[in-house]
């Protein structure tokens, strides 16, 4: 991943209607932003990329795989950018399951062009900000991979507060052998000290979420 | 034995009885010796009764023997005299030719051994020959006692003997009629014997009360100077023209002479003739008793007798001869009478078996002739019965013919009533033309009241007037509107008689009018007219007929009227319904608008942002403002199609495709169902049908129908999304439209309440669309109806086709 590409955001424009899709585009590009379509939802699976950053913009309504449907689809695939929902009529029901599924936001036609491109860069802003934090958990996570099964139980250990002595007993080794294998510990986990210990192999816990 | 007399009807037992009495008679005749009469020549016997001893008979009858010797030489003439029994032996044993005997006795002998009478003798007596003779009976003059045969009850009474013909049966059978039994009655029956004179004597000496004898004895006697005729009372005298003697009794035929069954009747005839040809005084020697021949007498009167007073062949029992015959062959007879006596044993058992099974014969015989009977009457009643099958049946098929003629003016009364979406006009022309083809006249016309006068409505058939719609002549309008007030058909008492003939000078001579009500308030009338007599007799039926048309016409007019008023209101619901349908779709057209006017709102601000931000490029804007441009187009021609489909329009029929409604309505709904991803599936007729309806409200159902199933598989329903709208002419002449959809179906047990106004299943619905939908189909002529099954719901209607004529 480079970082001059990190900048460019895209939105990603998901509608059947090609007027609404080639207005929207028209639209959004007037604020400089970098703007791709695709017809239907099938499409766009078959052409993003996971690590770009940006948002998707949908329209609830579409024949085959409805906005929905195709939001709920991304977030099994641990696809991680925001959605902005457009639709031309909601009703509770639909708004209630869009947001429980994860929706950034959920905009009804007609619309203001200014709260949608202010949302629009809201969502951009979230999935950088998500970006980084992937970036460290992912950090997080390799290190914890580097850990022996031992160490692994100390780390444990560790995080629920036991002290040597007790891991000693409980792990049935001596507590000589418990401080080596912390150390190795902090220096694989690069944790100066044990709060930051605890705080990497929490967020590698927590996972892409945090 | 003598045969016994075979009385009795033959029945097999007796029969059988009879059969052995003959085997014993041949049994007997064995024994004796028969004389062999010839033809050609040779010994003649004639035996002669020699009731005065047997020199008195052979002097008497030996002249006439010499005479037959003289007149046949080649025979030889004996006279055989013999008594009673000898004679009648002699006859049995066939050992006479010939039997000269008294009447009484040749009975017996006829009857008995088959002698037949050849010559009956004549007596002469001062100048006349009697073939005839009595008996006279007779007392003293001076016993005053005795004046009739009745009188002699309890006297006593001389004969000659009980075998006498002449001396005692003449008299009995006299005495017998007069009630007294000789036998029993008498004070004393005395016997005589011969000479006959001797009675005489007797009775004028007083030794007997009375006595017989035959008669000419008295006159001979009285000839002789024997008697005093004076002296004696004849007792019962009868008189008999040309008879001379005194009498007392019938007269009967003198002595025949008679020839056997075993006699030639050649040899018969023969001394016929000559005895026939004998002169007078030829025969006899003696003066007094002077014989003649004559043909044979009828001796039943001797018959007659003998059957009266139960003697001679009527005997019960066969007399003296018996005894000897018994006496001569008693070994042979007991011999015969021991196998009669077995035999008569089984005989008397066949004989009970016989009667047993004559019995059970006879009591066969009157049940079978009872069932003869039975059947007979059977007979009688059945053929009764199959008169009256035929008279009724014709009178049957008569009014059947009748019955049958109004059935199908009914039936198509009928077919007529139902045919459905036919102008009004059509219909009573139909209605009047039905009526005066049935009744038989040239014309029906349908009058209405007009203010205060008449018009005709209508009018079918030859009408000699066409140029003048007025009513029949002879008939005011006042008198009409009378006659209608209460009459329900009218038949006027005066113009018309009951069988519907008018008497009447006018060009219509018949008439039968009838009122015709409309929602129960008189419209006008029906009246069938002819210019001809029509003597048709109206029944019941017919009348009831007439009415039925009558009120059909009336319906269909009441009909009409409430159908326009109906079809403005039916078009009016429509209409509302249309707009609550458009209720319902705001949402969906709300969005359909909103593609447009988003893309829109989008180019414009696109644009502004570019001005502000000063990169806007105008070869790049020309395309956009067109693109923005096409969206306002877009925008109007939704809004273009749905005023279009809001408009009301008044309510006509017209002639439409039904596939080309679906068409519509499908392509109407179209953008919806693609956005909700509903697959529409179209399997409609090839045939392309055209209906005459109210296209409109037909759309109108279709598009009821396709909402609801587009309500029923769209979001949030999870299941399939097919919609399928059918067509098809079906069997029955209807032509079926049916949606059906894969969609949520309905909540169980309430199919039946799909049609009722206010039911809904939807949270926006009005529940109206299927009452009203119905409500139009029903008004088509048409039905409503649904199929419901776990897979799918189909709602459909049938409209008729006949309809398009």
């Amino acid at each position: 991943m480079q970082e001059t590409e990190e900048d460019k955001a895209i939105v990603f424009i998901v509608d059947d209607d090609a007027s609404v899709r080639d207005s929207l585009r028209w639209l959004i590009e007037s604020v400089q932003l970098q703007v791709q379509c695709f017809a239907t939802a099938q499409e766009f699976l078959q052409g993003y990329q996971s690590q770009q950053t940006g948002c998707i913009v949908l329209d609830v309504r579409m024949p085959g795989l409805s906005g929905l449907d195709l939001q709920e689809e991304l977030r099994q695939q641990g696809f991680v950018l925001p959605v902005i929902i457009i639709t031309g009529h909601a009703d509770v029901p639909m708004a209630v399951r869009a947001f429980k599924s994860g929706v950034f936001d959920f905009i009804e036609k007609p619309f203001n062009d200014q709260h949608l491109i202010d949302r629009i860069h809201q969502a951009i802003d979230k999935s950088r900000s998500q970006k980084v934090n992937i970036q460290r958990w992912q950090d997080a996570r390799d290190r914890l991979l580097k850990l022996s099964s031992r160490e692994v139980q100390v780390l444990d250990c560790i995080v629920s507060g036991s002290s040597n002595k007790t891991m000693a007993r409980e792990l049935d080794i001596s507590v000589k052998t418990i401080e080596t294998h912390r150390a190795n510990l902090m220096s694989k986990m690069q944790a100066g000290s044990v709060s930051e210990l605890v705080r990497i192999a929490l967020l590698a816990e927590r996972g892409k979420e945090g | 034995m003598p045969p016994l007399p075979a009385k009795t009807p033959v029945s097999s037992g007796v029969s059988i009885l009879f059969v052995l009495a003959m085997t014993a008679a041949l049994l007997l005749s064995v024994f004796s010796m028969p004389s062999f009469a010839q033809t050609e020549g040779g010994d003649v016997r004639i035996g002669v009764l020699a009731f005065r001893g047997k020199e008195q008979a052979m002097s008497r009858w030996q002249p006439m023997a010499d005479y037959l010797n003289r007149n046949m030489p080649a025979f030889n003439f004996q006279i055989v005299p013999l008594n009673m029994q000898q004679l009648r032996k002699a006859t049995a044993a066939e050992k006479i030719d010939f039997v000269l005997t008294n009447p009484g006795n040749y009975v017996l002998l006829e009857s008995a051994y088959g002698a037949s009478r050849i010559a009956t003798m004549k007596r002469y007596w001062k100048g006349h020959d009697y073939s005839r003779f009595g008996a006279v009976i007779f007392s003293r003059s001076d016993n005053t006692t005795i004046k009739t045969v009745r009188d002699l009850k309890g006297r006593s009474f001389m004969v000659v003997n009980n075998h006498a013909f002449g001396g005692f049966q003449m008299a009995w059978r006299e005495m017998k009629e007069a009630g007294i039994d000789p036998f029993k009655d008498l004070a004393e029956l005395r016997f005589n014997g011969f000479p006959q004179d001797n009675i005489v004597h007797s009775v004028m000496n007083g030794d007997v009360d009375a006595g017989t004898v035959r008669t000419g004895i008295l006159e001979n006697m009285a000839l002789n100077g024997k008697l005093d005729l004076s002296k004696v009372r004849i007792l019962d005298q009868q008189n008999v023209e040309g008879f001379q003697f005194l009498l007392s009794t019938r007269l009967y035929p003198e002595w025949p002479l008679a020839k056997l069954k075993h006699t030639p009747d050649l040899l018969a005839s023969r001394v016929v003739i000559a005895l026939l040809s004998a002169q007078q005084g030829v025969l006899p020697t003696d003066a007094s008793d002077i014989v003649t021949w004559t043909i044979p007498l009828d001796y039943s009167t001797v018959n007659e007798l003998m059957r009266e007073l139960s003697i001679g062949p009527y005997l019960p029992d066969a007399g003296a001869s018996l005894n000897k015959t018994l006496r001569t062959y008693a070994h042979w007879i007991f011999i015969v009478l021991a196998v009669l006596f077995g035999l008569s044993l089984l005989s008397i058992y066949v004989l009970r078996v016989n009667r047993r099974l004559v019995d059970t014969q006879h009591i066969l015989q009157d049940e079978i002739n009872e069932r003869i009977d039975a059947q007979e009457r059977l007979n009688e009643q059945q053929h009764f019965l199959e008169q009256r099958v035929v008279e009724r049946t014709a009178s049957l098929a008569e009014s059947n013919e009748a019955l049958r003629h109004s059935e199908e003016t009914l039936r198509e009364l009928n077919r007529i009533a139902s045919l459905f979406q036919v102008p009004l006009e059509e219909k009573i022309q139909a209605l009047l033309e039905l009526g005066r083809k049935h009744f038989g006249f040239s014309a029906a016309s349908l009058y209405s009241r007009n203010g205060g006068g008449v018009k005709v409505l209508q009018q079918t058939g030859k009408n000699p007037r066409t140029d003048v719609p007025d009513l029949p002549d002879g008939i005011a309008l006042a008198e009409i509107d009378d006659l209608l007030q209460n009459d329900e058909v009218m038949m006027t008492e005066r113009s018309f008689s009951v069988e519907g003939e008018i008497e009447d000078n006018g060009d219509w001579t018949s008439c039968v009018a009838v009122k015709v009500m409309v929602e129960g308030k008189p419209y006008g009338f029906l009246c069938l007219a002819d210019d001809q007599r029509i003597s048709r007799n109206l029944g019941e039926v017919d009348r009831d007929i007439l009415q039925l048309i009558a009120d059909w016409l009336g319906m269909e007019i009441a009909r009409k009227q409430v159908g326009d008023k109906e079809q403005k209101h039916l078009s009016d619901l429509a209409h509302v319904t249309r707009l609550s349908t458009m209720g319902e779709m705001a949402s969906g057209l709300a969005h359909e608008l909103n593609q447009p006017l988003t893309a829109i709102a989008n180019y414009n601000r696109g644009c502004l942002r570019r001005i502000d931000s000063g990169n806007l490029e105008l070869s790049e804007l020309e395309a956009i403002m067109l693109q923005s441009v096409n969206e306002a187009e877009r925008a109007a021609e939704i809004i273009r199609r749905m005023r279009a489909f809001v408009n009301k329009e008044d309510p006509h029929h017209e002639r439409v495709r039904i596939n080309d409604l679906i068409n519509r309505v499908s392509g109407f709904l179209a953008s919806e169902m693609e956005r909700e991803s509903i697959r529409l599936k179209l399997s409609l007729e090839d045939d392309p049908i055209s209906l005459n309806v109210d296209a409109i409200q037909i759309e109108q159902v279709m598009l009821n129908l396709l909402r609801n199933a587009i309500d029923a598989v769209k979001t949030p329903w999870q299941g399939k999304r097919e919609i399928e709208i059918l067509s098809y002419a079906a069997k029955d002449g209807r032509l079926h439209v049916e949606v059906k959809d894969t969609g949520c179906g309905l909540p169980e047990g309430e199919v039946q309440q799909i049609f009722d106004p206010f039911y809904t299943t939807k949270d926006e619905g009005m529940g109206m669309g299927l009452s009203i939908s119905r409500t139009i189909i029903e008004a088509h002529g048409g039905t409503m109806y649904t199929d419901v099954s776990g897979q799918y719901t189909l709602i459909g209607f049938a409209l008729p086709k006949s309809t398009d004529s």
